[in-house]
Parts: structure tokens; C-alpha cells; sequence
């Protein structure tokens, strides 16, 4: 089986563009069933939703320019405006504008009642959509995995205006099904009575970054930049597991204080 | 009714965030060739991008446009059935309201009753005569008797005193 990303397009749709709006749509939608069958108000949630989706958008080409810089220090160019304008969007980016900007909407006045496991709805969908986009990675040609003899496909793309076959490891199907794996995980968890004490998010943040640290070795595109072997996502798990061992050690000290 | 209208507005929306992307992608192509003009790029290769051509613009538009309609009319759906849960539920209490006002309307005619009843026989009660007194009148009664006793002792003394006469003078009297 072999597939030729180039030209490629859905109805004459770019195909990164249809996955990541039938991701959204889906996502969107299992997020207002969630809401309504949590008891939550649909109307409110759904401004707070809108409100995350534009920070979404914002921070992860935020992250895009920042990565932009990394891959200037990786291969050792100067840091230009081009530098950070050439640059794409990345989802480690667009998780975290998504959940700053759901953060605030819950203790903003756009939600009555506040409860902060909402986010745990949230963060079931979150998979959801990724995986359906990850797809469209694949369909697109982006984001495709290193050249190997072994779990390969012959695989086209465009590379640098270079029409370049390969063997490659379809990484972004396998970050597909890795996603599609957390999202039934997470939603056999939120239909339980007690989902509000399982801590979906940190759940789906612990589970997907050290996924991504592991499916980084098998990526093969370095455009979001390589400093010795490390990419610029695995610099981010990293930092996402000292951030949360962190919290949990303060939150732990803090029970011990509570219980002297 | 809501769905549609909740369907039609997701589409004016989803068409409007297609429209705003493209505005948002040609805003940042004229910041491009800006950047080409200061640097004196001129070879600058992606000033026109794949999204302008062909009929590309409407295919997204009309994506868009499907996408926030559905995401309308799933939104519509549910706005639609939390409308009807919560009318089911205002219902639901009204008609436990209803039955509370029954219940009190049924508490007040029995309590109505049972004061009804109570009021005939104290009334009754009232109007009663009783065969015999229930008051005991201890004092003339214990006179009487105290007489009547006093009297029997009187008695006994005349009739033991004719005894010893009739004893002593051998049935000869005075």
C-alpha cells in the first residue's frame, strides 16, 4: 500500500483543513452533548468554547514562531523575522491556548455557576479532535515519520517544492490511533457517576505526553526544529511532566500541613 | 424551531469563519509581500498560495458553511431538549405543588370535620343530665350519716338502759 500526498485534496479541499474542521465539528459536538448530559448550562459553556478556540488558535502559532527560533538553534542559522514568520502552528501550542483560555472563561463571568471539573469535559474531547486531525497530517504529507525498512509504506510528499518517495512510518496514523485510544479511555471514564475525582485532564496530559515524547523518534519531518536528537515536542513533555511533578509535590506538601 | 434557527446561524457563522480566514490569510500575504518590498525579496515564493486558486474559496466556504451548520444543529438539538427537560421539570413540580395544595384542601376539610364533631359533643355534653349527680357532695351527706349514726348511739344507750332496769328492779319500772 502506498500513498502520494501530492496534489491531494477532499471535494477540492486542502486535506489537513477538512480533518481539522471534521475534528472540530466532532469535537464540538461531543463537547455540547457532554455539557448538557453533565447537567452543565450549554449556553455558557459554549461561549467559554469559543472564547478557548480563538486562544487555541493564537497560542499554537505562538508556539509555531517559538519553534521557529528552536529550529534556527538547531541547525545553527541567525534568528530572522523569517525565522519566526516561516513558521506553522503546534498542537502542544494549541492545547495549552485551548485550556488557558477555558481556565479563564470558567472563572470568568461568563459562567454563573462555577465547577472546575468542567474542564474534565473538555479534556475528553481533546483526543477526539486530535486524532481526526492527525489523519489529516497523513492525508496532507506534513508531519510524516523517519524512512525505515520496518512498519513502512512507500509514502510521497512534497519537500521543499521536491517530490520525494519514501518508506516511511506512518507516525501520524500511529499518533491517530494513540489518540484515539486516550479519547475512548477517557470516555469510558466521564460516563461514570464519580468522573468529577478522576482528574480527566491531568489524565489525558500525562497519558499523550509521554505518547508524544516516544512517537518523536519515529518522526522524521525537522521542521519544527532538532537540538541533539531532541525535538522541539519533547522539550515540551519534558517540561509538562517537571511542571506537573511539581504541583503534585507542592499539593502533596500542602495535604501534610493541612493533616499537622 | 430552535434547531433550525440554531442550524441557520451555525451556517452564517461557519460561512463567516471561512470568509475571516481567508481575510486573515490575505492580510498576512500583503504583510508578506511587505516584508518582500523591505528586504528586497523580490523571488519571494509564496506570495500566492494554493487556498486562492481555482474554486478552492468556494469549497471552503461551503465546508464551513456544512460544519457550523451541524455543529448549529446539534447545539439547537440539545438547546432544545434541555428547554424541554426543564419544562418537563417545572412541570413536574407544579404538578407536586398541586397535589400538595390537594392534600392541605383534604387536611383542612377532615380537621373542618373533626371540630364539627368535637364541638357536638361538647355541646351535647353540656345539655346532658345526669340521673344521678356525678358531683359528690361529701359534707350534707357525711351529716347525714353522722346523724343517723349519732342517733343509733342515742338509741342504744335508752335501750341498754332499759335492759339494766328491767336486770336490776326485775321488770318493775318507774
Amino acid at each position: 500500500m502506498s500513498f502520494n500526498t501530492v496534489g491531494f485534496s477532499i471535494f477540492g479541499i486542502p486535506p489537513y483543513f477538512f480533518c481539522a474542521v471534521v475534528g472540530l465539528v466532532a469535537a464540538v459536538c461531543l463537547n455540547i452533548i457532554l455539557v448538557s448530559s453533565k447537567k452543565y448550562c450549554l449556553q455558557e459553556y459554549m461561549k467559554v468554547l469559543l472564547v478557548s478556540i480563538i486562544s487555541m488558535l493564537v497560542f499554537a502559532k505562538l508556539f509555531g514562531c517559538i519553534s521557529g527560533i528552536y529550529r534556527a538553534i538547531g541547525v545553527g542559522e541567525p534568528i530572522t523575522f523569517d525565522t519566526i514568520k516561516n513558521t506553522g502552528i503546534v498542537f502542544y501550542g494549541g492545547l495549552f491556548g485551548l485550556l488557558v483560555g477555558y481556565y479563564w472563561g470558567l472563572n470568568s463571568k461568563l459562567i454563573t455557576v462555577k465547577d472546575p471539573h468542567a474542564i474534565g469535559v473538555l479534556a475528553v474531547c481533546i483526543p477526539l479532535f486530535h486524532a481526526i486531525a492527525r489523519v489529516g497530517c497523513f492525508l496532507a504529507g506534513c508531519c510524516h515519520g523517519v524512512e525505515s525498512d520496518i512498519f513502512s509504506m512507500p509514502y510521497t510528499i512534497m519537500d521543499d517544492g521536491i517530490v520525494n518517495t519514501a518508506n516511511r512510518v506512518p507516525v501520524q496514523l500511529i499518533e491517530a490511533a494513540f489518540n484515539v485510544g486516550i479519547f475512548i479511555y477517557l470516555f469510558v471514564l466521564i460516563r461514570k457517576d464519580d468522573w468529577k475525582n478522576k482528574n480527566l485532564l491531568l489524565r489525558y496530559i500525562v497519558i499523550y505526553s509521554c505518547g508524544r515524547f516516544f512517537l518523536e523518534f519515529i518522526r522524521g519531518d525537522t521542521v519544527r526544529g532538532i537540538i541533539h536528537g531532541i525535538s522541539f515536542s519533547q522539550v515540551i513533555s519534558v517540561i509538562v511532566w517537571l511542571t506537573l511533578l511539581t504541583i503534585t509535590i507542592k499539593n502533596k506538601s500542602k495535604a501534610k500541613e493541612k493533616n499537622i | 424551531m430552535t434547531a433550525i434557527l440554531a442550524m441557520l446561524a451555525g451556517a452564517g457563522i461557519g460561512a463567516g469563519v471561512a470568509i475571516v480566514l481567508y481575510i486573515l490569510g490575505f492580510g498576512i500575504e500583503l504583510i508578506n509581500c511587505a516584508c518582500q518590498i523591505i528586504t528586497c525579496d523580490c523571488n519571494g515564493g509564496d506570495a500566492i498560495p494554493a487556498m486562492w486558486e481555482g474554486g478552492s474559496f468556494m469549497s471552503v466556504l461551503l465546508f464551513c458553511t456544512i460544519a457550523g451548520a451541524v455543529i448549529g444543529l446539534i447545539y439547537g438539538i440539545y438547546k432544545m431538549k434541555v428547554a424541554s427537560d426543564e419544562e418537563a421539570r417545572r412541570r413536574a413540580a407544579a404538578d407536586s405543588e398541586e397535589a400538595k395544595k390537594q392534600r392541605i384542601k383534604w387536611a383542612g376539610e377532615v380537621k373542618q370535620k373533626a371540630l364539627s364533631v368535637a364541638n357536638t359533643c361538647e355541646k351535647n355534653a353540656k345539655d346532658y343530665k345526669a340521673l344521678i349527680s356525678p358531683n359528690y357532695k361529701a359534707d350534707s351527706q357525711m351529716d347525714t350519716i353522722m346523724k343517723e349514726l349519732a342517733n343509733a348511739a342515742e338509741l342504744k344507750g335508752k335501750v341498754d338502759a332499759m335492759a339494766n332496769d328491767t336486770k336490776t328492779k326485775g321488770g318493775a319500772s318507774k
